[in-house]
Formats: C-alpha cells, structure tokens, sequence
C-alpha cells in the first residue's frame, strides 16, 4: 500500500480484507516498538507476522524497515487502554527478527535483529549485541563515554510507529452519564465499562491540561457538532462543583457537549468527536487510520468532518478504508487504492496509468470520483 | 431568491456571505446547489438551473473553479470553459446570471486581503497584489496557518468566516474574477 502526499483511501468489497489491513497495521506496528501488551494473542492468527515500511527520513532519504514477528506462545491478557509504552520485557509472548537498510544512496545497513538480538555497528566498525527491545533503551540510559551509539534513523523509526493511531467502527451499547476519577497526581483513572465516552472524557481533561479546550471547541462548531463544551469537576462524595483550584484534591471530572454529558451523547457525536481530539492532538510523524469515517455521520457534517481532516494531518500520514463515493469523491484518484481478494490472499493495488487517464477525462466531463470508482471498476478484481 | 451553484458546500457559503454583504441584506432568499464535482456541475448545469428557475430563482451564481491539467500543471483554457458553461446556462430565459471562474481555487481571493491572511496566519503572512497567480490556493493558506506546534489551523470550513471579513474593494481590486461577480451583485 502506497500513500500519495501522505494519504491513502482504501476501497474495496466486503470482505476484501480492508479492516485486515487496517488492524494488522496497527497490531504489528505496536508489537514492533515494544508495546506487545497491547496485542491479543488469543487471536493471533488473524494479525500479520511481517511488516516492511518505507520511511522517508528528515534528511530526505529512504528507509526500509522489516519486522517480523515469532510468537512464542498465547496469551489472554487484557488489552491496555493506556498509550503508555510497555516496558515489560519479561511477556516472553514472542520473538522477532528485524532489519532496517537504507534504500537510496550507498544503501547501508544500520541494524539487525535475529531471534530478538540486535546487532548494531558501531562508529568503529565494531558489531554490538544487544537483548530486548532497542526502542525501550534510550541513549541517555548509557554511559557518557559509551562506544555503543544507536543510530538516529532507530528513533525515526520508533515516531513513525508510535504514532500510529487508528479510529475502528464502534458501535456504542450502552448511554450513562459518565465521568473519571483523577487523582491528586493528576492521574485520570477510566473505568472500562464506560467504554469510548470514558476514554473521550480522559482525553479531554488531557486537551484541557494541554491548553487545547478552545481549540477543540471552535472546531466542533465549525463541524457543526456542538457549541460549547463545559468541563466540570466536582467531589462525588459532597456533589458539589468544585471552582477553586483542584491540584492537590482527589476529584472527578465530567464533560458536556451543548448541555447533554458525553456519557449520551449519539454514537455518531462519539466518533467525529474521538477523530477530532485525535487530530488536534497527532504531530507530524502521526499516521491517523480512519475505518470507514462516513458509518453514523450525516453527509454535510461527513463533508465538514473531511475538510477538518485535509487541515489537521497536513504532512502527516492518512489512510482511510471507504465504502461512500463521498469519500472517495473527496480524495484524488492518485490516492486510491483498491483492495480486493484472489486465491484466499489480500492484494492492494493503485489506479493504473490508464486507469487515472480515464478517470481524469470522466472527472472533468461526466462525474466524481465516487461515481467512478463504484461503477464497477471494481468488478474485475 | 439567488440561486448559488458551485462544487463545493463551502463555496457555496462562502458566496451566499458575500452576497449577503454585496446586498448589504442579510434577508435576502438563496437557494445552493453543491455539484461535488466540476465534471457533475457541467453535466447537470442546465437541468439543475431549469428546476433551480422552477423553484423561484431569479437570478443565478455560478462558480466554477479554473482547474490545472492534472498531467502538465497549466491552467485550463479560462474561454473555453466559459463557453462551455455558458451554452448550458443559455437555456435558462433570465438575464440575471453570473459565471464566475475563480483562478484555481475560490480561495485565491482570501489572498488579496491583509486583514484575512493575517487572520490566517495568526500575524504571519502577506498579502498578494496578483493572488490569482497563487498555485494551489488553499494549500498555501493551509500551510499559513501552520502555528508553532506545527498543527495548520484553516479549513475551508473557515470559508464563511473569511468571506465576512474579507475586503470587498480591495479584493475586486486585486482579483478580476471577484470584480466582476461584486459588479454582477450590486447591479441587482
């Protein structure tokens, strides 16, 4: 899968494989920069074992990078909500080889791990050993005067991955008004049967710590979503709202979108606002996974939704599975990408060279690219 | 009521403010038709403004971007699309009609304004005495209004708001495809 200016837009059957592509990116991209815990294994067999990306680097050259990931044995853990990184190396769940080189130039070779050993070259030509998940070591964990270097291109890697954030179809089950415990530290405690309304209600108090709040409002306007957020804070115990200072108190932490707590608002609501805190949020080396960002939305508020998504992961990295001609409208033919099953395996490809020719003469006579694209260009795949 | 037609739903509403503003009257009926794309606005142009006439308009907007050849770059040949245009909108009887062709993009015009860039740009950024020879418009404001956590801040969803901001005179000043749009509207 290749992306143009940073954006892909999956297009594809049911069952082609689209929602594959999508959490098995997510799943081996975690399981390469440490954060296994994250990873079901109780189904492992569904989840890629290889991932090889191209990363264009600061200084302008081309990296590849192959993962492949050995599962030792299963385990049943419950996935972790919290974007931290694990840094428990003692799962011993698998195993992995990896190999970074890079593609242009004089083609070097920066690392390789075999059977979860890296061997790094260093400065003088001499090979270095290390155990364990290279990401989870800083440079900083080692002596001044250590001969050991990891190589920068090992970091730009590490962004590219971590920064994977991928929005899947949600289906909300159940409405209550919500809010989360947040601790003297300043730590937010979320319940996991408040399911996505808890999660969005942490974020926000992190927008708000992170002086986004106005930001985020003044784009749920102009999506249309809502006019005001109001956060509150308040002690359960005397039901009372707090106004001063809460830095040194235990308290629990609510929003509300126009009046109504997250906890009911519509599923629709719920998902333009989780891609929005998402977006306001992603830095440059983000790659935002959207799975079928027109499922519950209006298409005028789809529409505005979209513009705000143009704006927001500008030099950032998109990839969007569809099945609305609007989504599809909305990108460029150069941006497609067509996925489809043959022989039991998932296969992506772009538009041919013709295929953008015809196209481009159909765009400017007859239709959109969502027209186009559902006409049954697809039917031969 | 003015009937309003362009691709986009921001378009729309960016013109439908001007408009209002051009009047000087907020009160004045509009009706919009979003084609979504320039291929579907020239094929159905004719039969939209048949039924847009039937509905009560009297007076008819039309927008349609100056597009680039997507295989050399060059801009399209501005005549030829306003021929083409104007054959669809002949079978309409009324005389109060206006094609307008933005260069590229409608966005080009929020370029003429040093009130609207800096309101873009957050203080940065300058205005362009010949906006129209811009390319690609609304990335350039896109990446304006990259602040310093490098997130872009503009939208075209922000169209509406820059529309009423922007400085009529002097935009029509700086860019003939507004001039004449503005000189179309204060004639009605």
């Amino acid at each position: 899968m290749s992306l143009h200016d940073g954006v892909a837009v999956l297009v594809g059957r049911n069952g082609s494989g689209k929602s594959a592509i999508i959490e098995g990116l997510q799943a081996i991209s975690l399981c390469a920069i440490g954060k296994s815990n994250r990873v079901s294994y109780s189904n492992s067999d569904s989840i890629p074992k290889i991932l090889e990306i191209e990363v264009l680097t600061p200084y302008k050259r081309h990296l590849a990078y192959k993962y492949e990931l050995i599962p030792l044995s299963i385990s049943t853990e419950n996935l972790d909500l919290d974007d931290s990184i694990s840094d428990n190396l003692g799962e011993k769940q698998f195993s992995w080889h990896g190999y970074c080189q890079y593609t242009d130039g004089n083609q070097e070779t920066l690392w390789c791990t075999e059977n979860g050993i890296t061997t790094l070259v260093n400065e003088h030509g001499q090979n270095a050993g290390i155990l364990g998940n290279i990401h989870l070591f800083p440079q900083s964990t080692l002596p001044e005067n250590s001969s050991l270097k990891f190589p920068r291109e090992m970091f730009w890697i590490y962004d590219v991955l971590n920064g994977v954030r991928v929005f899947v179809k949600t289906t909300i089950s159940k409405r209550k008004n919500t809010s989360v415990k947040v601790s003297r530290n300043n730590n937010v405690f979320v319940d996991s049967s408040l399911g996505i309304a808890g999660i969005l209600t942490q974020k926000i108090h992190r927008c708000m710590d992170m002086g986004n709040l106005d930001e985020l409002e003044n784009i749920c306007q102009r999506v249309g979503l809502g006019n005001k957020i109001i956060v509150q804070k308040f002690v359960l115990s005397q039901k009372v709202v707090i106004d001063e200072d809460t830095k040194n108190n235990e308290y629990y932490f609510s929003v509300d979108l126009d009046g109504v707590n997250i906890g009911v608002l519509s599923d629709g609501t719920l998902k333009v606002l989780s891609i929005l805190i998402e977006i306001i949020a992603s830095n440059p080396s983000s790659t935002i996974i959207i799975e079928e960002p027109e499922a519950q939305i209006h298409p005028a508020m789809l529409a505005k939704l979209l513009n705000e998504i143009e704006t927001y992961t500008y030099g950032e990295n998109l990839i969007v599975s569809t099945h609305s001609p609007q989504v599809v409208s909305w990108a460029s033919p150069e941006k497609i990408n067509l996925v489809y099953r043959k022989d039991g395996r998932t296969f992506v490809r772009k538009l041919s060279k013709d295929d953008i020719h015809n196209v481009i003469a159909y765009l400017s006579e007859e239709g959109d690219l969502g027209e186009w694209i559902y006409s049954g260009i697809l039917d031969n795949e | 009521m003015i009937a309003l037609i362009a691709e986009d739903d921001t378009d729309c509403d960016a013109i439908r403010e001007i408009v209002y503003r051009a009047l000087g009257n907020r009160s004045v009926k509009t009706k919009k038709w979003a084609s979504k794309s320039c291929g579907t606005l020239r094929k159905k142009l004719a039969a939209k403004l048949n039924a847009m006439s039937n509905e009560g308009c009297n007076a008819f907007v039309i927008v349609h971007d100056l597009d680039r050849n997507p295989q050399n770059g060059s801009l399209n040949d501005e005549g030829n699309l306003r021929t083409i245009l104007e054959v669809a909108a002949s079978e309409i009887k009324s005389i109060n009609r206006y094609i307008c062709i933005p260069i590229e993009e409608l966005e080009a015009w929020f370029w003429a304004d040093p009130e609207t860039i800096k309101l873009v740009g957050r203080g940065k950024g300058k205005a362009q005495v010949n906006p129209h020879q811009i390319k690609s418009p609304k990335e350039e404001l896109i990446k304006l209004s990259i602040g310093e956590n490098r997130k872009p801040r503009y939208s075209t969803n922000m169209n509406v708001e820059l529309a009423s901001r922007l400085n009529l005179d002097l935009c029509s000043d700086r860019c003939p495809s507004f001039n004449n749009l503005l000189k179309f509207l204060r004639s009605l």
